[in-house]
């Protein structure tokens, strides 16, 4: 139990007041970088990155992953509250989180993100304690076959994401997939779809589609109505938390597929939290026994986003500290600040700076507490908002909305499309088009298409490496497997009668 | 409540704000001898947080900070997109602003040869500053699959490898490029990757054969998985005593000039400004960098990065891009054979 | 809603044939290791085209409905929303993100929310400061300053 020694070890070096301070800072912040949308955990921890180098090293990766817990949490508030994603990987928590909102189940879907995000965190670093050389060993198994098998599992699990009519699905899938081949082209360098444009060469930004769909949509049916936010009460009562952990036992399956998948995610250099959230979110509901009651306001739905995301959170500090690989654009950031401080990452890490590694290993522990607190604390203040009559807090959205689109790539155009898209997620929302295949093509869509060329490339064009390297023929037999089980199920004995199949069918 | 005098207050008060606007634009034109920036500094990044030269940019606004070298607040901004093209197009449009710079790397150089975007050349087109650094290539492959730089090269005449490298028609597949030609080596594969991080991966977890990097990408995983067997400079890197240079390998010396790092390609890590910027801004520019450049941290960070620790001043790095990019377009035109913009400027 | 589904749907057409002809300017064919610049773009069109056409069958087969797309009374409304952001943004455009959003903030106060004048101006003066401080100060977090440049005078 040599690591048992080092961990304590590590707790003597983030226990001091000082670190402690630190930690409490950093979650501060990092939670009310989340909440507002745009401005993610990446820019938040890119912007103090310079501030840490008056500080000690470990204070200063302390900082940043405290920010980085903080938004992770944070991400949550207002994809439950206002429909608007404060993070990238918080999209699918809005699928359920906001339903359970508008039903005055607030605190009950917020407590139901915070308090299994906690413990997927906590499952994540036990992992990072004891597991990190062999994972990042396995990490490195993973080449481009293997992420196309990964991302082909996460599209198998959305097969029934729909729940609109099969075409109007098909129309929102190829819509999404199509926006994300806008840009220059990773392979040939070429800008695809840009009608000449420089400012179309930088791509669609995921962050900016989803706040105009989700949020300025939103907000726009809700004008038709009556221009207010329905019955919204939300406290937070210990009662409500108690309940939330009981509950964790009943869905130990989403909660444990959750965070496993999550982790694993994370630690796949590339990827982040954001695929981890919609996956987990799928699986869940292909699982489920109630698969049509998920986006109608089931707190499994919110469950299974944020103990993915935030496990895969975790996960993504992993290959960054072993193999000197950011995990997720977060990671990246804090890549830099390794360098920043002249530490190099690396299995020799945890050779010549144990401090470190160790103090960065236990202060995840004492962040995401903190975090988890303060949240829990701060949402009679996060509700409060709620109160504020519609004719201010509907401009205030828009406005934060509108900062959130231009802080990702400091361009007016953004602006404009996250009207566009407002207009366009009313639109859909009017006629029935499902949204969710759109959001989930355009942030998987050209990740998979990357690892489809690479791979092939690789193979001078041949599929059979698909098929020869035994991960990613596992993991696509998988992936068969789980697309098609909507229609062997029938076929199974023992579901005879119970099941129904995904609703993907369904008109 | 319908009273009017709410509304004067509000008139009055729009106005008041707008007047002190106004009067913030006019007051930014000192007209003094020594200069000094009169408003924030603007560091356009082209790559998003956590990039390459967001990196690079983060840690200079770090040490300008902690040295209190610039009187107003440097503030990065980043406008990632376009293999840079986004960036360059934005400080393009900021003509004679001596507020506006940006972090230079090899990108800067090769998207404006392809795109038709306002910027060709970066040595007529902006304005030059500083060059803080060289980041040497490093041949690097997986030790369980090559040892030493000769069995490659038996290895890369038989049969085709597969080269990874960041992003495409970029820097690193134009030096796997000119290597194959050089060594004669059959056509490689190019796979292009996202960032040097898992460039290094792709090697050290044996998806691709070799990769040409820089030194730090590759030190995470040295030595057990990733070990460098060439480098392309004129005397073996102190740091890796191992790498032979390619001069050693008898190569035709044009080709080995093309390779080499102070005569044809490598990394560099540099400042430009908008076009046109004033003569006194540049140099007020150029003693700050300067003084960036002498600090511990900067130095340790080169030292430990096995970075090459070059500084030029404004006229010496235009004069060196003119050559940077001439080389440039000949390896990329006339040796690779890429179709560059139709409307490039004959030099 | 029979008139909005199909004016939907020849939107969408629209932009897929101006998709499809970007991506024709590509090479959309397979190479021989693996597929061009163009296959995804074009192929994801024509499915786009292909599915919108079947959305656009099924509309056109379905009898009429009664439901309007807009309810009674919810054209105006969605157009006092709409028309305000469209507004904020072309001023942000002009005048930056400050000025045109307290202008925003303070209209839609009081021409939607009717709200007391003293409120109004209260909360759309605290705004930009409080947005300045916060947002440039301390995240260091630029907006935009639109073409006049502006900043704020403090």
């Amino acid at each position: 139990m040599e690591a048992l020694g080092n961990l304590l070890f590590g707790f003597t070096i983030a226990l001091t007041p000082y670190n402690l301070m630190v930690a409490a800072s950093g979650v501060f912040l990092g939670i009310i970088i989340g909440v507002l949308p745009g401005l993610g955990g990446t820019s938040g921890v890119a912007i103090l990155l310079p501030m840490t180098m008056v500080m000690p090293a470990t204070s200063g990766i302390i900082l940043l992953a405290s920010i980085y817990w903080g938004a992770l949490f944070g991400g949550a508030i207002t994809s439950i509250l206002f429909n608007i994603p404060g993070e990238p990987w918080s999209v699918a928590t809005c699928f359920d989180g906001y339903p359970m909102a508008k039903q005055g189940r607030a605190g009950e879907a917020l407590a139901s993100a915070f308090v299994p995000g906690f413990f997927a965190s906590l499952f994540g670093i036990l992992l990072f304690t004891f597991f990190a050389p062999p994972l990042a060993e396995l990490a490195l198994k993973f080449g481009p076959p293997e992420y196309l098998a990964v991302l082909l599992l996460a599209f198998s699990t959305f097969a029934g994401l729909g729940g609109g009519p099969l075409e109007k699905t098909l129309v929102s899938m190829f819509a999404g997939f199509l926006l994300g081949t806008v840009g220059l082209d990773i392979v040939t360098g070429e800008p695809r779809l840009t009608f000449g444009t420089i400012d179309l060469l930088a791509g669609f930004s995921f962050v900016t589609v989803c706040i105009g769909l989700f949020g300025l949509g939103e907000i726009m049916v809700s004008a038709e109505e009556s221009l207010q936010f329905r019955g919204v009460q939300a406290t937070i009562r210990l009662r409500e938390v108690w309940r939330v952990v009981r509950s964790l036992a009943e869905h130990l399956r989403t909660f444990v597929m959750g965070t496993l998948l999550g982790f694993w995610v994370g630690v796949m250099p590339g990827t982040g939290a954001t695929p981890a959230s919609f996956m987990s979110y799928g699986l869940a509901k292909q699982s489920s026994r109630h698969p049509h009651k998920f986006g109608t306001g089931v707190p499994e739905g919110v469950m299974a986003t944020e103990t993915a995301a935030h496990a895969a959170g975790i996960g993504a500090l992993l290959p960054l500290v072993t193999l000197g690989i950011p995990g997720s654009p977060t990671a990246a950031v804090m890549l830099a600040g390794l360098f920043v401080w002249g530490l190099q990452p690396g299995p020799r890490l945890f050779v010549e700076q144990p401090d470190f590694v160790w103090g960065l290993i236990a202060s995840m522990y004492i962040g995401n507490m903190i975090a988890l607190l303060m949240c829990l604390l701060l949402v009679p203040f996060f509700t409060a908002i709620l109160r504020i009559p519609y004719a201010i807090l509907g401009p205030l959205i828009v406005l934060f909305s509108a900062i959130g689109a231009y802080a990702v790539k400091n361009m007016m155009l953004d602006i404009w499309l996250l009207l566009i898209f407002g207009v366009v997620g009313y639109v859909f929302k009017k006629l029935a088009y499902p949204v969710a295949p759109l959001v989930v093509a355009l942030v998987l869509g050209d990740m998979t298409e990357e690892a489809l060329r690479q791979s092939l490339i690789m193979s001078d064009g041949s599929f059979t490496i698909f098929l020869t390297r035994p991960i990613a023929a596992a993991l696509i037999g998988v992936a068969l497997f789980i697309f098609l089980l909507p229609m062997l199920r029938p076929l199974l004995p023992q579901a005879v009668g119970g099941s129904r199949a995904a609703p993907l069918s369904g008109r | 409540m319908r009273s009017r005098g709410p509304l004067l207050l509000w008139v009055i008060l729009t106005a008041v704000v707008l007047a002190l606007a106004g009067a913030s634009v006019l007051a930014e034109r000192p007209a003094e001898a020594a200069w000094q920036p009169s408003k924030p500094v603007e560091f356009v990044i082209q790559t998003s947080p956590g990039g390459g030269s967001d990196v690079y940019a983060r840690f200079w606004i770090g040490i300008i900070d902690k040295y209190k070298l610039s009187p107003v607040p440097v503030v990065p901004v980043n406008m990632p997109g376009g293999a840079g093209a986004v960036a360059l197009a934005h400080l393009h449009s900021k003509k004679g602003d001596p507020h506006f710079i940006s972090p230079t790397l090899n990108s800067v150089i090769t998207t404006p040869l392809l795109q038709k975007i306002p910027v060709m050349y970066l040595s007529e087109d902006l304005t030059p500053i500083v060059k803080m650094m060289m980041d040497p290539f490093l041949l690097v492959v997986n030790p369980e699959q090559f040892k030493s730089v000769e069995q490659f090269l038996a290895a890369c005449r038989q049969q085709s490898l597969t080269a990874a490298g960041t992003g495409s028609k970029q820097e690193d597949e134009i030096q796997i490029f000119a290597m194959q030609n050089a060594f004669k080596c059959q056509p490689f594969r190019y796979v292009p990757h996202k960032g040097g991080g898992d460039v290094a991966k792709a090697v050290a977890g044996k998806h691709a054969d070799f990769n040409v990097n820089q030194p730090s990408e590759m030190l995470p995983h040295y030595p057990q998985r990733l070990i460098p067997i060439l480098s392309f400079q004129k005397e073996r890197p102190k740091e890796f005593p191992e790498a032979t240079t390619h001069w050693e390998k008898g190569i035709n010396s044009q080709w080995a000039a093309l390779l080499d790092l102070e005569t044809g390609l490598h990394q560099m890590r540099g400042v430009i400004g908008a076009p046109d910027m004033p003569k006194d801004a540049v140099t007020w520019y150029e003693d700050m960098f300067r003084k960036v450049w002498e600090t511990p941290e900067w130095q340790e960070f080169m030292k430990k990065g096995a970075m090459q620790p070059v500084f030029m001043r404004s006229e010496e790095y235009r004069k060196f891009l003119v050559r940077f990019e001439n080389n440039h377009v000949k390896v990329m035109r006339d040796v690779i054979g890429w179709k560059l913009r139709d409307d490039l400027r004959p030099r | 809603m029979k008139r909005a589904e199909v004016a939907c749907v020849l939107a969408i057409l629209i932009w897929t044939g101006l998709m499809l002809r970007e991506a024709m300017r590509l090479n959309i064919g397979w190479e021989a290791s693996g597929p061009g610049a163009g296959f995804f773009p074009f192929w994801l069109s024509t499915g786009l085209a292909l599915s919108a056409a079947a959305v656009l069958v099924r509309a056109l087969r379905s009898p009429p409905t009664e439901r309007p797309f807009f309810p009674r009374g919810a054209l105006p409304s969605l157009l006092k929303l709409a028309v305000p952001i469209a507004g904020m943004i072309l001023a942000m455009q002009v005048v930056g993100f400050y000025l045109a959003g307290a202008l925003y903030l303070g209209v839609s106060m009081r021409w939607l929310g009717r709200h007391r004048w003293p409120l109004v101006v209260g909360v759309s003066l605290l705004f930009p400061v409080a947005v300045y401080f916060v947002i440039e100060r301390w995240f260091l977090v630029g907006l935009p300053r639109g073409y006049l440049d502006l900043r704020p005078p403090f």
